[in-house]
């Protein structure tokens, strides 16, 4: 009777895994005919670089970055650490596609098969619902960008960076790569070269923007990268949650995002910046995330990996005001054939600043889950304090999980804690659910949704549901 | 280390198992990789031992298949203790003998005497246990240099306790390399004091090779002045259901710099295995530099894998009450310090060791301390 009750077990969850990989695949993975209405050539030359400066009708000091950036890019050596990049040939990638559209703020003008998209993705359902505005961007360029008209009148910028290159000179020339330079590395250094699309954000002094902004990035055409560019400024006392979504359909060749983020946290000032990532595995995501927070100002990070075939992506924070405050919750999910190489990097850098972490990350069917970072407590941080706890789960011994921090603390007067665990569903959990009446399969799904939980906690709860749903699709697969 | 920065016979060598970002300066480091002849070193005679430790003052008739050392050494500075080595020393413990005393080697660098390269085997058979002292010592203030190898084989059933005291004056160089291999239900205990030299460089790396085998790791340091100390220690989880502990306590004062690197390697088939790290700092200078690196790195679900690092200063409180009860400031982190790190000395079965090395620590704090 038992191994009956085990057969139809079993079937049932081929079934549901069955099903759930479908509507994965449906979800995440349908593919839109190229409609682009211009690419430039696969590879990386000044004359690639001159041509996307010129689509956009950029003004000379950028085209002049671009230059500057592609000689920095070819200068720079490959990271000599994480991830090996081999299979990567920028010589085969497409960096500029733009699609047969303007940027519209209403989704009625969108062309029709763009809004399906992401409409598939339900993201004109949430800007409904719970956004205060949203960006959209496919391929190259930013299709959809709207915000609601309070927070117009409130004075909040929320739009694509070539409008606010255009519109915004003043701000974006004196911030624009400023934070994470070009010649940080060699993907920040191609970002420089290539940068298309993303979004500005601006809220001025003492504005809480009560609902979140949401930008989703789409990468569809196969062979291509995606670059594009966040920059967001929070001034004094205000605050706001930014979510950045992405993702892409599979191909059989790479996909290359190597996106920047730039966040300005001014004093006493709130950003939570979100994320959910489900790239799809045919995609190497390189992608650079800085915050610099000044005097009592916090910056959250919330940082979900589960898609990508390569990871490296690190945010970090510069604690350059007193009394500055970063977290960081994140969680990535390596699959088969994918090697996330995540964590973060904080330098505290003022007196009384204060930084957490925490981080939890699940390997399974040959998945590579890296946990990295780095604590720099300058000599001016004094009376700072940090704390770390990273914990990993093995589910298979085909798999790997690496914790690789260092901390380099240079005052006396701070306190830094770092712990990290690594280790599998432990079998007493398994047997006292068991004993109250759970299969095992069920019991495992359970202890691992409740491993992630401190994380999807932090998020707003259709993005928690939206989580915990990619984590049910991988778990499916996985347990039992 | 920069390489602008080294001498003529150092090289920065890779000492992080996995690199990392270059701006967390924990990569890499200079060491020296070799020297000239460094002529004869007296006493390379038998060490007091009971007549059933089988010594040789060579290494030639060893047999090495694995050499665990090897991992953090690179291949020149191998070759440069093959040939220049000045003490050598091959112990073999037999079958289920169980030395009792510890077997003692007292190096000390003089003047006459300033270089010292040691090759230390020990080989301990089935069921067998030892316990091995090796002391290095020198005056302040001689230039000396020393250089080591030290290999512990640790076959089945077998306890072996390495002791390494380096207890060097301040100008002296100092660079060391320890592996250990322990095959089935055997044991490493490892217990390391860096306490001297201008820029100690110590490595250890220890294989779990067979089934039930165990390593304890024990390390104090003690960083003053402007000193540099570099440290990578490194357990190998091979063999299932293995077991490991690194714990590393350390005072750093002054404008010293401390890099502190431990790992945890767990390779895949060494299923049941459970292995625990920890490093507690404490700074008592607003100018030390502290680094740490603890890696752990998985290949093998069933296993249980946890670091722990604790960095800051004394607990005000603590020292408030011991104010409050008489003691100065100096006296009251002395006593805080000698106790921060008296875990891992009073694993040293050498008390006037134990009491020298609180002696330095309280020295140094005397001198450095004050500021804190």
């Amino acid at each position: 009777m038992a191994a009956d009750r085990k057969a139809k077990e079993a079937e049932k969850l081929e079934r549901q895994k069955a099903m759930l990989e479908e509507a994965d695949r449906e979800r995440f993975d349908f593919r839109d005919q190229d409609q682009s209405s211009f690419k430039t050539d696969k590879g990386l030359t000044p004359e690639i670089v001159t041509e996307i400066s010129k689509m956009k009708n950029e003004p000379e000091w950028m085209l002049q970055h671009r230059l500057r950036s592609l000689e920095i890019y070819n200068r720079l050596p490959m990271p000599d650490w994480g991830p090996s990049l081999d299979e990567l040939h920028m010589d085969d990638i497409v960096a500029y596609v733009k699609p047969n559209t303007n940027m519209k703020s209403d989704w009625n003008q969108v062309p029709g098969y763009i809004k399906n998209t992401f409409e598939r993705l339900g993201i004109p359902q949430a800007e409904q619902k719970s956004l205060a505005g949203v960006g959209a961007q496919y391929d190259s360029e930013v299709v959809y960008h709207n915000i609601r008209e309070e927070l117009l009148k409130q004075g909040v910028i929320y739009t694509d960076m070539e409008t606010a290159v255009r519109e915004h000179e003043d701000i974006v020339r004196r911030l624009f790569m400023k934070l994470v330079p070009p010649e940080e590395h060699k993907f920040v250094a191609l970002h420089g070269a290539v940068w298309s699309g993303g979004s500005f954000v601006y809220v001025p002094e003492g504005v809480h923007v009560d609902f979140p902004l949401q930008s989703y990035f789409r990468l569809n055409a196969a062979g291509a990268g995606q670059f594009e560019h966040t920059l967001i400024v929070v001034e004094k006392g205000a605050s706001v949650h930014f979510i950045e979504g992405c993702s892409a359909p599979g191909y059989n060749m790479l996909n290359l995002h190597a996106g920047c983020v730039e966040l300005y946290v001014r004093e006493g000032a709130t950003l939570r910046y979100s994320t959910i990532e489900n790239w799809s595995k045919n995609m190497m995501n390189l992608n650079t995330k800085r915050a610099v927070v000044e005097k009592n100002g916090t910056i959250e990070w919330i940082s979900g990996t589960f898609g990508s075939h390569v990871t490296m992506l690190y945010p970090s924070s510069i604690l350059k005001g007193e009394g500055a405050r970063s977290t960081f919750t994140g969680i990535s999910f390596s699959g088969k054939g994918q090697n996330l190489d995540t964590g973060t990097k904080v330098v505290h850098a003022a007196p009384n600043t204060y930084s957490t972490i925490h981080s939890r990350s699940i390997s399974k069917d040959g998945g590579i889950a890296v946990y990295r970072s780095t604590v720099d407590i300058l000599p001016q941080a004094v009376g700072s304090k940090s704390s770390a706890v990273c914990e990993s789960l093995m589910m298979d011994s085909d798999s790997r999980s690496d914790t690789i921090p260092s901390l380099d603390i240079r005052t006396d007067e701070s306190d830094v804690g770092h712990e990290a665990k690594v280790g599998r569903i432990s079998d007493e959990a398994v047997f006292y659910l068991m004993a109250r009446g759970l299969t095992e399969q069920e019991a495992r799904a359970m202890i691992v949704r409740g491993f992630v939980e401190p994380i999807s906690r932090e998020l707003p709860l259709e993005y928690a549901v939206e989580m915990n749903r990619l984590i049910n699709i991988e778990l499916e697969g996985t347990i039992g | 280390m920069r390489q602008d920065t080294l001498k003529h016979n150092e090289k920065k060598v890779q000492r992080m198992q996995t690199r990392t970002w270059s701006h967390s300066y924990v990569n890499d480091a200079g060491m020296t990789v070799s020297g000239p002849d460094p002529g004869s070193f007296p006493g390379n005679t038998a060490v007091p031992a009971s007549e059933r430790i089988v010594q040789e003052q060579n290494l030639d008739k060893v047999s090495i298949k694995e050499d665990a050392a090897g991992f953090f050494l690179p291949g020149e500075a191998g070759a440069f203790l093959d040939q220049y080595a000045n003490r050598r020393h091959y112990l073999r413990i037999p079958r289920g003998y169980t030395e009792k005393d510890p077997i003692v080697l007292d190096l000390h660098l003089t003047g006459e005497n300033p270089d010292l390269v040691d090759d230390v085997f020990i080989e301990a058979e089935e069921g067998s246990q030892v316990t091995v002292l090796i002391n290095y010592t020198s005056k302040e203030g001689q230039e000396v240099r020393h250089y080591g190898r030290t290999r512990i084989l640790a076959h089945r059933n077998a306890h072996v306790k390495l002791v390494k005291a380096q207890m060097l004056g301040k100008t002296a160089a100092h660079t060391d390399f320890i592996g250990g291999i322990a095959e089935e239900g055997a044991q490493m205990d490892v217990v390391l004091a860096e306490i001297g030299a201008k820029n100690p460089f110590s490595s250890c790396n220890l294989v779990l090779k067979g089934e039930d085998s165990k390593a304890e790791l024990d390390a104090v340091y003690l960083g003053d002045g402007q000193r540099s100390l570099d440290m990578s220690y490194r357990v190998e989880h091979r063999g299932e259901k293995t077991l490991s502990r690194i714990t590393a306590k350390g005072v750093l004062l002054e404008q010293c710099k401390k890099t502190f690197r431990d790992t945890l390697d767990f390779i895949s088939g060494a299923a049941g295995s459970r292995g625990r790290e920890e490093e507690n700092v404490l700074m008592l200078s607003p100018d030390v530099r502290n680094l740490s690196a603890p890696v752990m790195l998985c290949g093998e679900e069933n296993v249980e894998g946890d670091h722990a690092l604790s960095s800051g200063r004394l607990d005000e409180k603590i020292l408030f009450y011991l104010m409050s009860r008489g003691l100065s400031e100096v006296e009251a982190k002395k006593l805080l310090a000698e106790a921060a790190v008296s875990s891992v000395v009073e694993k040293i079965p050498d008390e006037s060791i134990q009491i020298r090395i609180q002696d330095r620590v309280r020295k140094a704090i005397e001198k450095g301390g004050q500021t804190a």
